[in-house]
C-alpha cells in the first residue's frame, strides 16, 4: 500500500455501513410510523447487512490502514522562561488576594466568647431597668429556636425557666463564637491599622448586624421582634463587637504558607499570582 | 485486564491477535471494549429498570381481563428459568475450557449455550401460544397483558440478541478467527449473556413470584 | 484518509483541490473523530437556522393580541418542533460534537475509542432528526405535544396521523445515537488518555464530558424506554399512558421528566467546561480550584438524578414528594455555586484577553446566574405553583440555555475553530454577533418573566386585549427579531472565515492544552509521536520551564 520506508500509523479505515446501519433504523421507524411494510422492511434488510459488513471490519486486519505520516509538523512550542509574572506584595490585586500574615482561628474563637461574656451586661441590664426582670431578654432569645414562645403571657416570660434559659444560652453562645471566627477572618483584611479593624469590628458590623436584625428579626424571632428597645439591642451589639475586636486584635498573627507549596515554607517571593 | 494490550502505534500488526487499534495505549488503563461493554450494560440495566418500574406501578391495576394469578403458570416458567441459568454456567465453563486451551470443549459448551437459549425461547413462545389462546391475553387486553408482553417480550428480544451474538462467535471460532486463551468476543459475549440471565432473574422473581 | 493514495506533498494549497463527490464521499464515510465532530456542529447549525425560524414566527405571531399570522395548530406545531429541535438536534449534537473534536485531541488520543461506533452516533442522530422533520409531509402534519409530549396527547385518540409516530422513532434513534456517543466518550476518557494524564491531570473539559456521559448512560435508556412504551400503545394497543384504559398519564410525566431534567444538565454540563477552558487562558492564569470543580461536577451530576419532580408540583403529588424535590433541586445551586465563584476567582486578577471566546465565556457568567437564581425560585414548589406553564418559566429555561448553553457553546467555537480549520473567525463579525445576542437575547426573555408574572400561559397561540401583555410580548418580539441576525452572521461567519480568515497557526491563543501542539488543522492521526504530560497544562510546562505546574500539582 505505501512505502516500506515511511512511517505510518494504523488508522481505522473509514467505512460507510455504520451510515447504512443508522439509516436501516430510520427507515424501518418511518415504515413502522407511516405503516409502510416495505419501507420496514427495507430498513431491515439494510439495517441486517450493514450490521453483517461492519461486524465483519472487526476481524483482525480487516478495518485499519496504514495511515502515512504526512503534511507539515507542528511547530515545536518555543520556551520562554522569565515570563511568568508572579503577583508579589505593593502589586495592584495582591492584598486583596490573601492576607500575609492572619490571627490564628483560636483568636477569633477566644474573641467571641469574650465578647459573648461582655453582651449579656446591657442586655441584662435592660432586663433589670425595664422593670420586666433578669430572665426576660433570656427567655426572648429562646424564641428564635423554640416554638409556642409566642404563647406565653408577659408574666410568664419574666420567670425563670429552665429549658429556655439552657436554649438561650446555647443559642448565644454558638452564635457569639461564629461571629468571633468570622471577626478573627475578617479584621486581617482591613487595610492599615488595628484602630481601623477596631471600628469595623466595633462599630461597623454591629450596625450592620442590627440593621439586618431589625428588617429579620420579624421573620426570625417575632416574640423579641415586639418586645426588644432597639437603643438597647443595639448597645449590646456595640458591647459584643468592641470586646471581640479588640481580643482578636490584640493577639499574635501568624504566617500562613501560601496555597499549592503542600505546606512547606513559603517560597523566597510570598507572591502566588500565575499559580493555584 | 493484561491479556490484550494493544500494540504501540508504529508497529504494524499483520499477526491476528492484535485488535484493530488506531490508539497508543497505556499500562494500567481499562481495555477499551470491555470498558465499553460494561457502560453498555450499564445503559441496558437503565432500560429494564424503566420496563420493571412500569410493571410495577400497574400490577393488580387491572380492570377487566386476566390477572397474573389466574393466567400465569410455573412450571414451564421454572422449566424456562433452568434453561437459562443452566446456559449461564455452561458459557462460564465455555469460557474456562478456552483459557485451558481445551477448543474443542470450548466449541461444544457454547454449543450447549446457544441450545439452551434456544429453548428458552421455544418455552416462551409455547408460554405466549398458551397464554394468547386458552386465557385471552394479548397486550391490548388490559394493563397487564400491556407491561408483561413488554417487560418479558424485551427480555426475550435481547436473548434472541444473544442468541445471535453467541452464534456469530461460533461461527468465527470455527473458521480458526478467534486466536489467544481468552479473546475478546468470548469474554464480551459471555458478559451479555450473564447479564441478559441477571435480568430474567429479577423479571422472574417480580412477574412470577412476588408479583402473583 | 480517502486521499491516502494522492501523493501529499502535491497537495500545495488549494490548486489541486480533488472533485468536490470525492469530498463528499470522503466525508460520508469518515471515521475521524474530527471531521464527525465538524459535522455534527454543521448538523446542528443547519437546525437551528429551522427552528430558529419556527420561534421568530411565532414571536411574530403574539406581537399583538388576537393576531392571526400563525394558525393555531401550526403554531402548537412550530413549539413542538422548536423544543424538540432545539433540545435533540441542537444542543446536544453541538455539544457531543464540539467534544467529539476536542476530546481526543486535549487526551492526547488518536482517535475516539470506537471510531465506526462514533460515526454511527452522528448518522444516528442526523438521521433521527430528519425523521422527526419527516413528520411536515405526513397527512396530519408535525405534532403538536410540546417537546415533552404530555400523555394523553400523545394517545391515538388525540394524535391521529402519524406525526406522533414520527416524532417518537426518530428520539428513539438519535437517542441510540446519543448512548452510543457517551459509552465511546467514557471508555475513550477512561482508556485512551497518553501517558502520564492521570484522572486527575485531564483538562476540565474532559473531566466534565466523563460526568456527562455517564448521565446520559443512565437516563437516557429510561427515555428510549418510554417512548418504546408510547410506540406500542400507538402502534399495538398497549394502554401504558392511555387514560381511558386504566393507564396513567401520570407515569409518562415521570419517565419524561427523569430523563428531562438531567437532559438540561447534559445540556449545560459541557459548556460549564468549555468555558473552564476559555476562561483560565484568556485570564492567563490557571483554573482556580480545579479538584472542586471536579467534585462539584459530579455531584451535580448525581444530584440532578433525584430532582426531576420539580416539574411536576402542579400535578398534586403528595407533600412529601414536593418537599422532597423542592428540596433537592435547591441542593444543585451549592455545587453550581462552587463553579461559579472558581470561575470568578479564575477571572480575578488576571490580565484578561477580551477576544471573542472570552467575550462569550463573560456573557455566560453574568447571564448563567440569572437564570440560575430564576430557577431557584421556581424551585419553591409555593412559589412554581403560581407560575407554573407561565412565561416565567419559559423565560428561565431559555435563560439557563441561551444564557449557559449557548453562550457557552459560542465560545468553544470560537475558541477552537482556528484548531478544527487552520483559520481565524473574524472579530469584527464575532463582535457583531456577540452584542446581538446579548443585548437581543436580553430584551427577548427578560420580559417573559414579567408577562408570566401576570399571568400569561406557555403555549398559547394568542390572547386577548387588556390584560396588560401586550408590551413584555411587544419587547419580546423585538427581542427575538434583534437576536436573530446575530445567528446569521455567526453562520455567514463560519463559512466566510474558511477562505477569509487569517491563517491560524499551532497556537493562535497562547493556550496550554495538548490540542494547540499539533498542526491547525490536526492530522488524521492527531499526534505523530503521542506525547507524555506531567501536569495538567502540558503546553505551559514546555513554554515555562523555569516555572512547570507539575511542581505545584
Amino acid at each position: 500500500m505505501t512505502d516500506p520506508g515511511r512511517p505510518t500509523i494504523e488508522s481505522p479505515k473509514p467505512t460507510v455501513w455504520p451510515l447504512v446501519v443508522a439509516l436501516g433504523l430510520v427507515l424501518a421507524g418511518a415504515g413502522a410510523a407511516l405503516g409502510t411494510v416495505a419501507f420496514l422492511a427495507l430498513g431491515g434488510v439494510m439495517f441486517v447487512v450493514a450490521l453483517w459488513s461492519w461486524l465483519a471490519e472487526l476481524l483482525p486486519g480487516r478495518g485499519t490502514e496504514a495511515e502515512p505520516v504526512a503534511g507539515p509538523s507542528p511547530a515545536p512550542v518555543a520556551a520562554r522562561p522569565g515570563t511568568v509574572e508572579q503577583l508579589g506584595p505593593g502589586m495592584a490585586g495582591y492584598r486583596m488576594r490573601l492576607p500575609e500574615k492572619v490571627y490564628p482561628i483560636s483568636a477569633g474563637l477566644k474573641g467571641g466568647l469574650a465578647g459573648g461574656l461582655a453582651m449579656p451586661v446591657p442586655a441584662l441590664l435592660w432586663g433589670v431597668l425595664s422593670g420586666h426582670g433578669l430572665w426576660f431578654p433570656v427567655n426572648l432569645l429562646a424564641g428564635l429556636a423554640l416554638p409556642g414562645i409566642d404563647e406565653l403571657s408577659v408574666a410568664e416570660l419574666e420567670q425563670f425557666r429552665p429549658t429556655l434559659f439552657a436554649v438561650g444560652v446555647v443559642i448565644h453562645a454558638a452564635i457569639s463564637a461564629v461571629v468571633g471566627l468570622v471577626y478573627g477572618v475578617l479584621l486581617p483584611t482591613i487595610p492599615r491599622s488595628p484602630r481601623w479593624q477596631l471600628l469595623v469590628g466595633g462599630v461597623v458590623i454591629p450596625l450592620i448586624w442590627t440593621g439586618a436584625s431589625y428588617g429579620l428579626m420579624g421573620v426570625a424571632n417575632p416574640v423579641l421582634r415586639h418586645y426588644v428597645d432597639w437603643a438597647w439591642f443595639a448597645v449590646s451589639q456595640f458591647v459584643f463587637g468592641l470586646v471581640a475586636a479588640a481580643v482578636v486584635v490584640r493577639s499574635e498573627k501568624v504566617i500562613v504558607p501560601p496555597a499549592g507549596t503542600g505546606g512547606a515554607a513559603p517560597p523566597p517571593t510570598p507572591g502566588e499570582g500565575g499559580r493555584p | 485486564m493484561t491479556d490484550l494490550s494493544p500494540p504501540p502505534p508504529e508497529v504494524l500488526p499483520e499477526s491476528a491477535a492484535a485488535p484493530p487499534d488506531h490508539t497508543a495505549g497505556v499500562e494500567g488503563r481499562p481495555e477499551p471494549h470491555k470498558a465499553g461493554m460494561v457502560c453498555f450494560l450499564v445503559s441496558e440495566a437503565a432500560f429494564f429498570s424503566t420496563l420493571i418500574m412500569a410493571y410495577v406501578i400497574f400490577l393488580r391495576h387491572g380492570s377487566a381481563g386476566p390477572t397474573p394469578d389466574e393466567a400465569l403458570s410455573l412450571p414451564l416458567v421454572l422449566g424456562n428459568t433452568a434453561c437459562l441459568l443452566a446456559s449461564s454456567a455452561t458459557v462460564h465453563l465455555a469460557e474456562r475450557s478456552l483459557r485451558k486451551g481445551n477448543v474443542g470443549a470450548f466449541r461444544l459448551l457454547w454449543a450447549a449455550t446457544i441450545l439452551l437459549g434456544v429453548l428458552f425461547l421455544v418455552g416462551t413462545a409455547v408460554e405466549w401460544r398458551g397464554l394468547i389462546r386458552d386465557h385471552g391475553l394479548t397486550i391490548g387486553v388490559n394493563l397487564f397483558g400491556t407491561t408483561y408482553y413488554t417487560l418479558v417480550g424485551f427480555h426475550a428480544f435481547h436473548v434472541t440478541l444473544g442468541v445471535l451474538a453467541l452464534a456469530a462467535v461460533l461461527g468465527v471460532s470455527a473458521r480458526g478467527l478467534l486466536p489467544g486463551t481468552a479473546p475478546l468476543p468470548v469474554t464480551l459475549v459471555g458478559w451479555y449473556w450473564h447479564f441478559v440471565d441477571v435480568v430474567w432473574v429479577v423479571v422472574f422473581l417480580v412477574v412470577y413470584v412476588l408479583g402473583r | 484518509m480517502a486521499t491516502a493514495e494522492i501523493e501529499p506533498a502535491a497537495l500545495p494549497a488549494a490548486e489541486s483541490r480533488p472533485p468536490w463527490t470525492a469530498v463528499l464521499h470522503e466525508w460520508v464515510v469518515t471515521v475521524d473523530h474530527k471531521k464527525i465532530g465538524i459535522l455534527y456542529v454543521l448538523m446542528a447549525v443547519g437546525f437551528i437556522l429551522v427552528a430558529g425560524a419556527a420561534a421568530v414566527m411565532m414571536r411574530l405571531q403574539l406581537w399583538a393580541p388576537n393576531l392571526a399570522l400563525v394558525p393555531p395548530t401550526t403554531f402548537n406545531q412550530f413549539f413542538t418542533l422548536h423544543g424538540t429541535t432545539m433540545v435533540f438536534f441542537v444542543g446536544m449534537p453541538l455539544l457531543i460534537g464540539i467534544a467529539n473534536f476536542a476530546v481526543p485531541l486535549m487526551i492526547g488520543a488518536r482517535d475516539m475509542a470506537f471510531p465506526r461506533l462514533n460515526a454511527f452516533g452522528f448518522w444516528a442522530t442526523l438521521f433521527g432528526g430528519l425523521l422527526v422533520y419527516f413528520s411536515l409531509v405526513v397527512p396530519g402534519g408535525p405534532p403538536t405535544i410540546g417537546w415533552f409530549a404530555y400523555a394523553p396527547l400523545t394517545e391515538n385518540s388525540f394524535a391521529r396521523g402519524p406525526g406522533v409516530d414520527c416524532w417518537a422513532l426518530g428520539l428513539i434513534v438519535s437517542g441510540l445515537g446519543t448512548t452510543t456517543a457517551a459509552i465511546n466518550f467514557i471508555v475513550t476518557i477512561l482508556s485512551l488518555r497518553c501517558p502520564g494524564m492521570t484522572l486527575r491531570k485531564v483538562p476540565f473539559f474532559v473531566w466534565v464530558m466523563f460526568w456527562t456521559s455517564v448521565q446520559i448512560l443512565v437516563v437516557m435508556p429510561p427515555l428510549t424506554a418510554a417512548l418504546t412504551m408510547l410506540e406500542f400503545d400507538r402502534q399495538l394497543g398497549a394502554h401504558f399512558f392511555d387514560t381511558q384504559a386504566g393507564g396513567s398519564a401520570y407515569l409518562w410525566q415521570h419517565l419524561f421528566w427523569f430523563f428531562g431534567h438531567p437532559e438540561v444538565y447534559i445540556l449545560v454540563l459541557p459548556a460549564f467546561g468549555m468555558i473552564s477552558e476559555v476562561v483560565p487562558v484568556f485570564s492567563r492564569k490557571v483554573l482556580f480550584g480545579y479538584e472542586f470543580m471536579a467534585a462539584a461536577t459530579a455531584a451535580i451530576a448525581f444530584i440532578s438524578l433525584g430532582v426531576w419532580a420539580h416539574h411536576m408540583f402542579a400535578v398534586g403529588m403528595s407533600r412529601a414528594l414536593d418537599l422532597f424535590f423542592a428540596a433537592a433541586s435547591m441542593l444543585v445551586s451549592i455545587p453550581t455555586g462552587i463553579k461559579l465563584f472558581n470561575w470568578l476567582a479564575t477571572v480575578y486578577g488576571g490580565k484578561l484577553v477580551l477576544k471573542s471566546p472570552m467575550l462569550f465565556a463573560l456573557g455566560f457568567l453574568s447571564m448563567f446566574v440569572i437564570g440560575g437564581l430564576t430557577g431557584i425560585i421556581l424551585a419553591c414548589a409555593p412559589v412554581d405553583l403560581q407560575v407554573t406553564d407561565t412565561y416565567f418559566v419559559v423565560g428561565h429555561f431559555h435563560w439557563v440555555l441561551i444564557g449557559g448553553t449557548v453562550f457557552g457553546i459560542f465560545s468553544a467555537i470560537h475558541y477552537w475553530y482556528p484548531k478544527a480549520t487552520g483559520r481565524m473567525l473574524s472579530e469584527r463579525l464575532a463582535k457583531w454577533q456577540f452584542w446581538l445576542l446579548f443585548l437581543g437575547f436580553i430584551l427577548t426573555f427578560a420580559p417573559m418573566h414579567v408577562a408570566g408574572i401576570l399571568g400569561m400561559p406557555r403555549r398559547i397561540y394568542t390572547y386577548g386585549p387588556g390584560r396588560g401583555w401586550e408590551l413584555w410580548n411587544q419587547l419580546a418580539t423585538l427581542g427575538a427579531l434583534l437576536q436573530a441576525p446575530s445567528y446569521l452572521i455567526f453562520a455567514y461567519n463560519i463559512v466566510t472565515s474558511l477562505w477569509k480568515g487569517k491563517v491560524a497557526g499551532d497556537d493562535p491563543w497562547d493556550a496550554w492544552t495538548l490540542e494547540w501542539a499539533t498542526t491547525s488543522p490536526p492530522p488524521a492521526y492527531n499526534f505523530a509521536v503521542v506525547p507524555t504530560v506531567k501536569s495538567r497544562r502540558p503546553l505551559w510546562d514546555l513554554k515555562h520551564p523555569d516555572d512547570p505546574d507539575w511542581k505545584y500539582e
